[in-house]
């Protein structure tokens, strides 16, 4: 739906020719103070918990404490202009976001109004912004892959769509980065992407919007915004907004990832609304309430069985840790509610390794299961020689008189970590990775040195777009590599190593 | 309403009807709650140190002439209970009851501009016929209405201000043809 000028017209020309000024009558509270995005209302003893109440000047709140004399209000967007004495009016409404394909290519904050240049949005209807998970009857287990195009990722730490994988590492150590190029690499692959920005900087989620708009990202993106600026209310409802957004394409068959940047901003702001509301605090001053804040929100991601649909959304939370603390109250609660995380750490950011993934503390538990046969093959062996390879070099710097089979393992374990080097915002296909993969399992990088390696690639991946594209296409259509073909890329690798002098 | 508030609100009124003293009472805790909202008064019978035969010689000063007796005890219980801070819940819980049984209520009427007494009485006789009872309106102005009035009564509000229509309706455009 377009909102088009004559509708408006058409709309005001009935309301004022039915314009009688019919008064309403609703149950009314007053607001007895206000202040930080909370206000306490005096009155309304038929409140629901969670229920949408009308301020004097059209500003919304939610009912969220029921207290015996008064019930604390959270306000939602700015209280300015909400004074002490002003009604406040029931609405038996709960807090509801427009949803649908209108939604794509926007930037809307954390109620779905556009915050972008692009006027008003098509929605095709409202959803309320809490809603029960999908249970177990509706659901069914992760089977098909959502692919990442970041190498580590897709062989050690496979993400099946409907799974929750959660992002952690410390600050500057590329969680966002890892998140965005996901959503670049859905591109014509007919999945939907939400991202929440939940109090981050402005600049920065200006820069991502601005990656996403290059990439061509945004036409099946949308962009749920609530600042470090906004209230801690706005900040708090934006994953469930995005979430309700996500969950509605969910619900029609589609396939959905979004990604909330970043759960402990989340935790904080809703921290800030608790103690407001004067709740008793806990652990770090966090309520008791925390673990359900966020394990109802992720409960929310599934894979729906084909009887209802067979959609999937497939979250990707992040979670930032201080000085590589992930026994901490936030980071642990996190990682027990989703299906594995990916660690970052900021000792690999800073030697160039990039992502900085540690495949130790990475796990995924249920995205196995979704990986393509060609992958599995090949990824089985890959993540037990790299921690045998970590455990050799730490051991190794010791001494250096080692016998050939260490050397051998280190030399395969140093080409390993640079193969899994890639460099941001550029996301590399399923069969791309399953050839580099399959050469560096096979031996075939053994000879070439260390700094030529990532033009090796480059140049195999080149070659092969050139002059062999069916070993690409029996790899995406089979999604297997079988023993004819394996000799054909053998003899594709042996070519390019000819051709461009690696020997 | 906190429970506690609640009970001595029944007694002071069970023992005011039993009495016949009902209407006088209602006077009696007006003036009563308006004198101890001075907040000279007020800090002074809620600190905990001062010991209760001060707060009782404190409050005599405030008793109106010819207060009535039940009226005092209340006052003189409240300080031996510990509990001040209730007085002034109670005594305008119990006007507004009190009120209630008398067939009278009272209502804010928020308006624009000054009413003039001609409208009110208008806005008082639709009243009293819709809920029955006698009304004692209080009027306040209020710009940021734009137009119209509103009416609090008892919990509700009767609102028919320009500014809720412009809410309303910007509400509605904002969602197009979907409802």
């Amino acid at each position: 739906m377009i909102v088009k000028p004559d509708e408006i017209s058409k709309l005001i020309k009935q309301q004022i020719e039915s314009y009688s000024s019919k008064p309403q009558f609703s149950d009314a509270g007053t607001v007895i103070q206000v202040g930080d995005g909370i206000a306490r209302v005096h009155g309304l003893q038929n409140a629901m918990s969670g229920e949408l109440l009308e301020f004097a000047n059209g500003t919304y709140g939610m009912a969220l404490n029921l207290d015996e004399n008064s019930i604390g209000v959270i306000i939602m967007g700015s209280d300015a202009g909400i004074k002490e004495g002003d009604p406040v009016k029931l609405t038996g409404r709960a807090v509801e976001v427009p949803v649908g394909d209108g939604m794509l290519g926007r930037i809307v904050n954390a109620l779905g109004e556009p915050i972008d240049d692009k006027g008003p949005i098509a929605a095709e209807g409202y959803r309320k912004i809490e809603n029960p998970a999908p249970s177990v009857i509706m659901r069914r287990s992760v089977n098909r892959p959502l692919q990442t195009g970041i190498k580590a990722i897709d062989a050690l730490v496979p993400i099946g769509k409907g799974q929750r994988e959660l992002i952690i590492g410390d600050r500057e150590t590329g969680k966002t980065a890892i998140a965005i190029d996901t959503i670049i690499n859905q591109k014509d692959k007919d999945v939907y992407c939400v991202y929440v920005a939940i109090g981050q900087k402005a600049s920065t989620v200006a820069r991502i919007i601005k990656v996403l708009n290059e990439t061509g990202a945004m036409a099946y993106t949308t962009v749920v915004l609530a600042t470090a600026s906004e209230s801690a209310p706005m900040q708090y409802f934006a994953p469930y907004s995005g979430c309700a957004i996500a969950e509605e394409w969910m619900y029609r068959g589609k396939d959905v990832l979004i990604v909330y940047d970043d759960l402990t901003k989340h935790a904080v702001s809703y921290r800030a609304i608790s103690l407001l509301l004067r709740r008793p605090p806990g652990r770090e001053a966090y309520p008791g309430d925390i673990f359900y804040l966020h394990s109802r929100l992720l409960e929310r991601a599934a894979c729906l069985s084909e009887d209802y649909g067979g959609g999937t959304l497939t979250a990707l939370p992040i979670v930032e840790t201080q000085e590589g603390d992930i026994s901490a109250y936030i980071p642990t609660n996190i990682i027990s509610i989703t299906d594995g995380q990916i660690y970052l750490e900021s000792d690999l950011f800073k030697n160039g390794i990039r992502p900085a993934i540690n495949p130790g503390f990475s796990v995924s538990r249920v995205g196995g299961a979704a990986q393509i046969p060609a992958m599995k093959s090949i990824a089985g062996p890959l993540r037990i020689e790299f921690a045998q390879y970590k455990e050799l070099a730490a051991f190794s710097q010791f001494g250096s008189d080692l016998d050939r089979f260490t050397l051998n393992r280190l030399n395969h374990g140093e080409r390993i970590m640079e193969v899994l080097k890639q460099p941001q915002y550029s996301p590399m296909p399923v069969e791309n990775q399953v050839l580099i993969l399959y050469a560096l399992n096979n031996g075939h990088l053994e000879s070439i040195n260390i700094s030529r390696i990532l033009k090796f690639q480059k140049d195999f991946i080149k070659y092969i777009d050139l002059h062999a594209p069916s070993i690409k296409q029996e790899i995406r259509e089979t999604g297997k590599v079988s023993k004819e073909l394996e000799k054909k890329i053998d003899a594709v690798i042996a070519e390019v190593k000819e051709r461009y002098h690696y020997n | 309403m906190d429970q506690l508030t609640d009970r001595y609100v029944n007694a002071l009124l069970e023992i005011s009807t039993e009495k016949g003293t009902l209407e006088k009472d209602v006077g009696q805790a007006m003036r009563l709650s308006d004198m101890l909202k001075n907040p000279n008064a007020w800090s002074f019978l809620v600190q905990q140190h001062a010991p209760d035969s001060a707060k009782r010689q404190y409050l005599v000063r405030f008793f109106p002439e010819g207060i009535s007796e039940h009226l005092v005890n209340f006052l003189f219980l409240a300080v031996q209970n510990s509990r001040e801070s209730l007085i002034i819940p109670v005594l305008s819980e119990f006007t507004k009851r009190a009120n209630r049984r008398l067939g009278k209520a009272e209502a804010i009427v928020v308006s624009a501009k000054e009413l003039s007494d001609k409208q009110l009485d208008a806005i008082r006789a639709v009243l009293s016929k819709k809920i029955n009872l006698e009304i004692h309106i209080t009027p306040v102005v209020d710009p940021d209405i734009v137009g119209g009035f509103y009416v609090l009564m008892d919990g509700r509000v009767f609102d028919a201000t320009v500014r809720s229509d412009l809410n309303a309706m910007r509400e509605r455009l904002k969602r197009g043809s979907f409802e």
